[in-house]
């Protein structure tokens, strides 16, 4: 459903910030970007959420080009990042119908689905106060909840589980492997291991805006005939990354 | 598309978080001021309605100070009963306006009629040049004083007094003019039409672009500058909607939120029933929100933070406002005018409410605005289609940014480590632009000097009016207007100001003044640039120095190069006083011998003792002040980064160039005052401190202005032991005329002798390090 082919993105002459990334992720699979901070996970992100326009290549979601019909696209993705953040004064509940219209929800559903869905993360007794007394893990339930009020069939969630703890964590790490199930694609990106061990079907790793592996964790530990699926990072990691 | 424009002209117009998160508490004080003003205007306004209804309780009485006694002859002789309402007074100095305002006051007087003290004998002179002038003071609380001030003045002086004078005494005074001075605010026309008037054609459309732009600032910056800044505008791009919803659902809910002012102030148009012409108003005003919404939301789609929108916002504001002031002034209008946006509108909303617009240049105007409105919003929906204005973008990885440190930190590293020079230890920390360098340098002494000396000669000014001398001063400052060249004007007012410089006030408040500069100074060395006062010549201890060459007399050779000789600070501060003594004592000798200037004896008085001291107690610091300024900040600071000759070079024009305003300065003022700084900066350089310097400083200055009596560097002196003059045959080019000695070619010779004596006595002390005894030197 995500087709990336020969992305590149630089913001300045010098600096290539995504080089010449391909990669494919079909319905029902959860594909994992894997790389330090500063390698291009946020950048190559956003060109695939439309944010940004690749410099070379293109992307395709459902057969559409990124760049080219965007409005299209955003009605199919679910994009998360921590880069996008709740407005701190206004409360879930406002939110969420504020998002409903925008994202043209009928009107009759509005009630129901915010239900369903403060219910499934447990937002229900917080609805009516403001984000900027929530916490980071409330925050983050609420940002999942407002980036799926669509139903998307992509999602692409960029460290989904950053700065939350091991229960909340837990439970958007279930959320993810619910709509794997439900047939979603979902594109995710982190730098924690045991999140991509555990939930992702192929994962690439990213250093330096290039692609230098790609496959599951099982087959990427026996690529670089390592112990573990972090020492297959590190191994990697120092075989390519250029110093200076 | 239209659901999604409502819902975000309902989040934009709904919610405004400025009032709540973003407003400063200097902000909100701005505010409060504000309203007060407006308030305050307000009442003034309507002062003259409701003032007569309930009758102001007003002053009736007229204070005649200095009455001649022409004035009472004309009072008994014409039976002119105005006893009852006249207050006599003397009083010599006739600009006194405080004094004048009390007795006001005190006595309810509306008017204050002001003879020169000899207002007879001047007319019987009958001198058409130096003919006596009247003055009157009126209050202008209430415009009926206006009135009454007016009848008075026909009535009683120049249908009356005047014409007796000229029956009397044969003096025609037919253009005698009585010049008024309006004490307390603006006076204003009578007649209620033209408050009216003026309330229409400047209040109402002064308010209504206040109200639009401010309301337009506050929701508009918060509108996409203020999501970008949350970090909420990302989600809002990530809807499928489209760009141009999200810039016209903004724009609409801007547009909206400029609206309630607006429709609060159409409100009381439409009740006091301006009839057709509030529908002008109406189409004037929503064109205005239209056009300014529009700009706001282009500024907000630049800016990715609130604060930096309003500071691009700030400017528009201010121009527009001050095209609402030049149209305020503006008495005949270029038809012209009357189609522009904003002048238009000005014009056109007061014209709307007078009943005088015409329909064809509203209509225009308005059109063109909205057509200006619509391309701010187009341009402003192209900039959303492009990355730069919509995703904040993190251009710089961590690398690159890890790099650009470390070359920052090397660069200032090399900065430091590579000081150009090395004057009394100090080393450089931080690395400024050259320019923002040098024009500190150059700035921070000029402007510490200004600050305080205006602010000592308010007290100096104040005191001086009541004095009978102030009627030459306002004759001078009065004369000042005539002054077309602008250097004139300069040399003229830097004349008029060197008055006060003999006030006591002014001396003692420069005297203080000094202090405080010195204090910043120390501070700033101290605390803002974190280093020792030794780097502005103040060490603890004296260093030891290899070469000695002023004031090391007695030194055994040799010695001098090894021991560090621990003098104290003092002891130099005396023989730099004794230095400086000799420097000048010898610029007044040669003067005295070239026949130059006379020597009149003694003239201290008894009664101007305190004055004297008062002087020595200001020269201190201020010789100290320049110093610090000059060589003790300046140099070091300006050598580690240009090496030394350009320092000395720099800080003595900044030395030279800061007397430029003081009278009597000439070119060759300003190469003495060179030279001088740079004999001074030599000093300081090779005593490694400035206590010497300042010390002559000091001497040099009080020696000239409280001890000889001449002028220093254009100021001139009260309080002096001896008293000088130019001679009669003397010739400014020697004795500097005006300006001082400084100004003169004597202190020329004095200083390049002193210069030669310094590099002599230098390099006889470089040969006599090893052996040979330094010869004292004498100037």
């Amino acid at each position: 459903m995500i087709t990336v082919s020969h992305v590149s993105k630089r913001y300045n002459k010098r600096d290539m910030v995504v080089d010449d990334v391909s990669f494919t992720v079909e319905k029902g699979k959860i594909f994992g970007l894997l790389g330090p901070n500063g390698a291009g996970k946020t950048t190559l992100m956003q060109m695939i959420a439309t944010l940004l326009i690749p410099t070379s290549g293109f992307v395709t979601i459902c057969g559409m080009d990124t760049s080219a019909s965007a409005q299209e696209i955003r009605k199919r993705i679910g994009f998360l990042t921590t880069e996008i953040k709740l407005d701190p004064l206004s409360t879930p509940n406002q939110l969420y119908d504020f998002f409903s219209e925008l994202y043209d929800i009928p009107r009759e559903e509005i009630a129901s689905r915010k239900q369903a869905s403060f219910e499934r993360f447990g937002i229900g007794p917080f609805a009516d106060k403001r984000i900027a007394e929530l916490s980071t893990g409330m925050k983050q339930k609420i940002s999942i909840v407002i980036s799926l009020i669509h139903d998307p069939q992509v999602i692409i969630f960029d460290e989904p589980t950053n700065g939350l703890d091991i229960l909340t964590s837990r439970q958007v790490m279930d959320y993810l492997l619910e709509l794997r199930s439900k047939g979603c694609c979902v594109l995710l990106s982190t730098h924690i291991f045991s999140v991509a061990e555990q939930l992702c079907d192929e994962i690439a790793i990213l250093v330096d805006g290039k692609i230098v592996a790609q496959g599951s964790s099982a087959e990427l530990t026996e690529k670089t005939q390592s112990r573990n699926f972090e020492e297959a990072f590190f191994k990697l990691y120092s075989e390519y990354h250029r110093e200076g | 598309m239209k659901r999604a424009v409502r819902a975000l002209i309902r989040k934009t117009f709904g919610k405004n978080h400025s009032m709540r998160s973003q407003a400063s508490v200097i902000t909100l004080v701005c505010c409060l001021i504000f309203i007060c003003v407006v308030f305050c205007f307000f009442r003034s306004l309507f002062r003259y309605w409701y003032g007569r209804e309930s009758g102001p309780h007003l002053a009736k009485k007229v204070i005649m100070v200095n009455m001649p006694d022409s004035f009472r002859e004309y009072m008994d002789e014409e039976a002119v009963e105005l006893d009852r309402i006249i207050i006599e007074k003397e009083w010599e100095a006739y600009f006194d306006l405080f004094t004048f305002s009390d007795w006001m006051e005190e006595e309810r007087a509306f008017m204050v009629v002001v003879f020169p003290e000899d207002f007879d004998k001047k007319i019987l002179k009958k001198s058409v040049k130096n003919k006596p002038e009247i003055l009157t003071y009126c209050s202008s609380e209430y415009l009926e004083y206006t009135e009454k001030k007016k009848d008075f003045c026909e009535r009683y002086l120049d249908e009356g007094y005047f014409l007796y004078i000229q029956d009397q005494m044969g003096v025609p005074v037919t253009d005698m003019g009585v010049p008024d001075i309006w004490l307390d605010g603006a006076a204003g026309e009578s007649p209620d039409n033209v408050a009216v008037d003026r309330f229409a054609h400047m209040v109402m459309p002064l308010l209504f672009f206040i109200a639009v732009m401010y309301t337009c600032m506050l929701s508009g910056m918060n509108a996409i500058a203020g999501e970008k800044e949350r970090g909420t505008f990302a989600a809002l791009l990530m809807t499928p909607i489209s760009r141009t919803a999200i810039v016209l659902g903004n724009y609409l809910g801007v547009v909206l939120h400029a609206a309630i002012p607006v429709v609060i102030l159409l409100v009381p148009i439409a009740i006091f029933d301006f009839g057709i012409g509030a529908l002008g108003v109406l189409l004037l005003s929503i064109s205005l929100i239209l056009l300014m919404a529009g700009i706001t939301i282009l500024i907000s789609c630049m800016s990715n933070s609130i604060v930096s929108a309003q500071t691009a916002f700030l400017p528009i504001f201010l121009i527009v406002l001050v095209a609402c002031v030049t149209c305020m002034q503006q008495t005949t209008i270029n038809p012209v005018n009357y189609y522009i946006p904003i002048y238009g509108h000005f014009y056109g909303i007061g014209d709307c409410l007078m009943g005088t617009a015409s329909v064809l240049p509203v209509l225009i105007c308005s059109v063109t605005t909205i057509l200006l409105a619509a391309v701010c919003i187009l341009v402003s929906r192209r900039l959303l289609m492009t990355e730069a204005f919509t995703v904040a973008v993190e251009s710089k990885s961590d690398k690159e940014i890890r790099k650009a440190a470390e070359r920052a930190k090397k660069e200032q590293h090399d900065y430091v480590s590579k000081a150009r020079a090395n004057v009394f230890g100090y080393r450089p920390t931080r690395r400024k632009p050259v320019s923002r360098f040098l024009l500190g340098h150059a700035m921070l002494p000029l402007a510490l000097l200004s600050v305080f000396q205006t602010t000592a000669m308010i007290p100096a000014i104040i005191s001086y009016m009541k004095t009978p001398e102030s009627v030459e001063f306002f004759r001078m400052f009065r004369e000042l207007s005539g002054i077309t060249e602008i250097w004139d004007a300069v040399r003229e007012s830097g004349k008029l100001f060197s008055q006060f410089m003999q006030n006591t006030y002014f001396i003692l408040f420069m005297g203080i003044g000094y202090w405080c500069i010195i204090g910043i100074y120390m501070l700033l060395v101290r605390f803002r640039d974190g280093q020792s006062l030794a780097t502005m010549g103040f060490p603890r201890r004296i260093p030891a120095r290899t070469s000695d060459a002023q004031g090391a007399e007695q030194e055994p050779a040799g010695s001098a190069q090894m021991t560090a000789r621990k003098a104290a600070p003092w002891k130099i501060y005396l023989k730099g006083l004794l230095l400086g003594l000799l420097l000048i004592s010898s610029v007044y000798g040669l003067l005295l011998m070239t026949r130059q200037i006379t020597c009149e004896g003694f003239s201290l008085s008894a009664g101007s003792v305190p004055l004297f001291i008062l002087y020595i107690l200001m020269w201190i610091p201020q010789g100290a002040t320049e110093e610090i300024m000059m060589r003790g900040y300046m140099l070091p600071r300006v050598a580690s980064r240009f090496g030394v000759p350009f320092a000395v070079f720099f800080s003595s024009l900044c030395f030279s160039v800061m007397h430029a305003l003081n009278a009597g300065f000439t070119i060759l003022a300003l190469v003495n005052l060179i030279l001088i700084a740079a004999l001074f900066a030599m000093i300081a350089l090779r005593d490694g401190h400035i206590y010497r310097v300042c010390a002559m400083h000091t001497m040099w200055n009080l020696c000239q202005g409280n001890l000889f009596g001449l002028e220093v560097s254009g100021n001139a002196g009260d309080a002096s032991i001896l008293r000088s003059f130019h001679a009669s045959g003397a010739r400014d080019l020697l004795t500097g005329g005006a300006f001082g000695p400084e100004g003169g070619l004597c202190v020329t010779i004095v200083i390049a002798l002193a210069f030669l004596i310094f590099f002599v006595s230098g390099a006889r002390k470089r040969r006599a390090a090893g052996s040979g005894s330094p010869k004292k030197e004498e100037v």
